[in-house]
């Protein structure tokens, strides 16, 4: 008889032990499939011309969608600030917004961006596959997509996704 | 200031809870209105805290950060109120609401229960601070700039979908009543009466969860724009499996009230459809699988919530193996008898459920021993596996009524032949002069017909006897009996052809001719997109289908909304694929036979549970 009792706490264990590990398994480092980034041509906020060209000076470029509408770009505008004082510079695109609002709102939060793209239709986030605000890509040597992530950068996601390829 | 009141209260009455569970478990208090105040006020202040987040909502008090993510000002003002629950943080206030709710009603009926409530509160107690702590719908975001929220997933801006969560809620919250009913009876081992309550309030779980899972269902059909109605999505099995596990309960706790049997197997069963319930909660919301349902999150909730499903269950089981009931355990019973039945009910119902479980989380198993390879289990398999059990089952359901307590003989041997062969005979001409003969055509019919025999015959019996009739039943398995006949019909004679048509071109499919008259521009308050106007020939009838593609842009999404035309025998069903050119469309008609005996089945389900249970005609 004493047998269903520990059959019962097994069963129960190791379903509940496999769910768990999977989701350690999920909040691990993500496999990204590398892809070439589309060359473009655009404005910055402050009117002067950027080409993708640009970004083959350094070995990493890391660029953030971002727009006043968007509120979840509120949320990990202060993680992007704390990126800038450790010396990551983050290219900005500002993505299907308004000119006015936009320098409200660095000038409000504060500017944790080196240069700014100014996307105002969104024919450069059409061509690197942006679906939405915020997403942040990782570009090797100006010219492929090493990471691509949808939705807000916060710290869990910076050391997970992030840190690992650039520490690489 | 509204908002910080709400996360008051929250927090009020995740303190209340608390107390009310250590003053049961320790110092049980003599005055038996102590459990009914304490519960009031639990549920009063979850309640103000509701109301103090739909404040929020109608008032666009973007401001707080979960309004803001899930609200938008150009919404319906209907819609804005229902937003509360389209999101993960407002669903499982809802959630809780219903929960308090359900634990003061029961112990308004049931105050001679000692420790029942204190065990509802467990699972209130740890619900509330996994709300608090980590999922509170009250945090703010400031300093806030010219934000105009970002909006409800344009998929649930519609009616059924607004519904459909708080009925889900009602049968899954109510799975925590038997078991609190349960756990008292082991701790205390008093009368096996005490256990007397787990069977109306299974059935209350029970409709409401036939009516949610349901109305998902409709849901799907209408505006996911497959056409189908049951996907064997991750999610709906989760609400599956506790909906099964419940239906066993059911019977289960009717034979353990009846004739003092299945006692553990009962307590057992109020273990398992609350983890069930809960584990259902867990996979929706951790994000560990993905479906339209899932609230993508960070996995440290999603362990938490593991945590209290562990806790919770173990707990339960604990307490069921070191107290366990034995006097006087009844464990004789004929093969012809009722109880067998009932045995045979149960034993298929668990088989079911765990094959669905199974199924569903064996993509995670296969994901973890395989190191990351990823599979999919789908519609095949379930089919597959499922049906033939469901099957045996339903002819069970057609006999099992008619058998007698303690019964060692055959009863109504005659009826249940007679109800055997007409019905297979009639199916058999049936399926051949209506529909084109298919063996699952054949063997959905005749059981359907055995069952509405079966029924008619009981229905008839007490008519002309003094015996009691239990109407509820004879809903409940006449509801399952249409359902049955629907899925039969509509999945085994549907027709679809998939077309691309120009302005004025028409296409034939069987006997009638769709034609593509029109296409025009829509503009609304809070989408765009374009209509397409159809028209369906069939002899002399000419019906209109207005099929859309829509665009959100406050959330950016594409959806379909697909033109049907619902009818009692059919639906005809077209939905938008690709604008080809200036006025040419790519779409999909679908004709369904009989589709909405479906849901009309599990509405008459749903009823069962207004109506009464004991009634003499004579």
């Amino acid at each position: 008889m004493k047998i269903y009792p520990l059959l019962t706490i097994l069963l129960v264990i190791s379903l509940f032990g496999l769910l768990f590990f999977q989701l350690f398994l999920n909040s691990g480092i993500e496999e990204f499939d590398q892809k070439k980034l589309a060359p473009f041509e655009s404005n910055l906020l402050n009117g002067d011309s950027f080409t993708s060209e640009e970004l083959k000076n350094n070995s990493l470029s890391l660029l953030n969608v971002w727009a006043t509408w968007c509120v979840g770009c509120r949320l990990e505008h202060s993680y992007l600030m704390e990126l800038e004082k450790k010396g990551i510079s983050i290219i900005g695109i500002n993505y299907k917004d308004d000119k006015e609002k936009a320098f409200k709102w660095l000038d409000q939060f504060g500017d944790p961006y080196s240069e700014n793209i100014f996307d105002e239709k969104g024919e450069v986030g059409f061509l690197l596959g942006v679906s939405g605000a915020p997403e942040t890509f990782l570009i090797k040597n100006g010219d492929s997509v090493v990471m691509h992530h949808m939705g807000v950068l916060d710290e869990q996601v910076w050391n997970n996704k992030f840190a690992p390829l650039i520490d690489k | 200031m509204i908002p910080e009141l709400g996360n008051f209260l929250l927090i009020f009455s995740m303190i209340n809870s608390l107390l009310l569970i250590s003053i049961a478990l320790v110092f049980p208090p003599k005055d038996k209105r102590f459990f009914l105040s304490a519960s009031l006020v639990t549920f009063l202040a979850i309640f103000l805290s509701f109301i103090a987040l739909e404040i929020s909502f109608l008032t666009d008090d973007f401001s707080v950060l979960y309004v803001a993510t899930n609200s938008n000002p150009n919404l319906p003002i209907y819609y804005k109120f229902a937003a509360l629950w389209g999101g993960h943080e407002g669903s499982l206030l809802l959630f809780l609401l219903i929960l308090a709710g359900w634990i003061l009603v029961f112990v308004f009926f049931h105050r001679d229960h000692k420790h029942s409530s204190a065990f509802m509160n467990i699972v209130l107690f740890a619900l509330l601070s996994f709300t608090v702590f980590l999922s509170n719908p009250f945090e703010r975001l400031l300093p806030i700039s010219s934000i105009s929220g970002s909006d409800l997933n344009p998929l649930l801006q519609d009616f059924a979908f607004t519904i459909h969560p708080p009925m889900l809620y009602m049968g899954y919250a109510g799975l925590v009543i038997p078991f609190g009913i349960a756990m008292n009876f082991l701790l205390n081992q008093e009368k096996v009466k005490q256990l007397a309550p787990i069977r109306s309030w299974s059935v209350v779980s029970w409709s409401f969860l036939t009516l949610g899972i349901s109305l998902g269902s409709w849901w799907a059909y209408y505006e996911l724009g497959w056409g189908g109605w049951w996907f064997w999505d991750p999610v709906e099995n989760s609400a599956l499996v506790p909906w099964l596990l419940c239906t066993a309960l059911i019977h289960s706790s009717i034979a353990t009230n009846a004739r003092q049997i299945f006692i553990n197997w009962t307590i057992a069963l109020t273990i398992l459809s609350l983890a069930g319930s809960l584990l259902g909660m867990f996979l929706v919301r951790s994000g560990i699988i993905t479906s339209v349902h899932s609230f993508a999150l960070d996995p440290d909730r999603g362990i938490f919530l593991l945590l209290i499903c562990f806790v919770i269950v173990i707990l339960g089981f604990s307490l069921f193996f070191l107290k366990s009931y034995s006097k006087g355990l009844k464990t004789d019973m004929g093969i012809y008898s009722k109880e067998f039945m009932f045995f045979i009910n149960n034993a298929f119902l668990v088989t079911l459920s765990a094959i669905v479980l199974l199924g569903t989380i064996y993509p995670i198993i296969y994901e973890i021993f395989s190191g990351g390879d990823q599979i999919t289990v789908g519609a095949p398999y379930f089919n597959m596996v499922t049906i033939p059990f469901a099957l045996i089952l339903l002819f069970f359901q057609a006999i099992g009524p008619l058998t007698k307590w303690g019964g060692n003989k055959i009863d109504n041997l005659n009826s249940i032949g007679m109800i055997i062969l007409s019905s297979t005979a009639l199916s058999y001409l049936v399926s051949n002069i209506f529909f084109s003969f298919s063996f699952y055509e054949f063997v959905g019919n005749a059981i359907v017909l055995m069952l509405i025999q079966s029924l008619t015959l009981l229905v008839f019996k007490s008519f002309h006897s003094k015996r009691k009739i239990n109407l509820s039943m004879i809903a409940g398995h006449l509801g399952l009996a249409i359902l049955t006949f629907g899925i039969t019909i509509s999945s085994l004679n549907s027709v679809e052809k998939e077309f691309v048509l120009q302005k004025n071109e028409s296409v034939s499919v069987g006997s009638s001719t769709i034609t593509l008259e029109n296409t025009q521009t829509v503009q609304e308050d809070n989408y765009y997109g374009d209509r397409v106007t159809f028209s369906f020939q069939e002899e002399d009838r000419v019906l209109k289908l207005y099929p859309e593609r829509r665009f959100y842009p406050a959330s950016r999404m594409e959806t379909t909304e697909a033109g049907i035309y619902p009818s009692i025998y059919k639906d005809v069903y077209i939905s938008l694929g690709q604008k080809i050119g200036e006025n040419a469309w790519a779409a999909k008609v679908q004709i369904k036979p009989l589709v909405r005996f479906i849901w009309l089945g599990a509405i008459i389900m749903f009823l069962a549970l207004f109506v009464r249970t004991n009634i003499k005609f004579k």
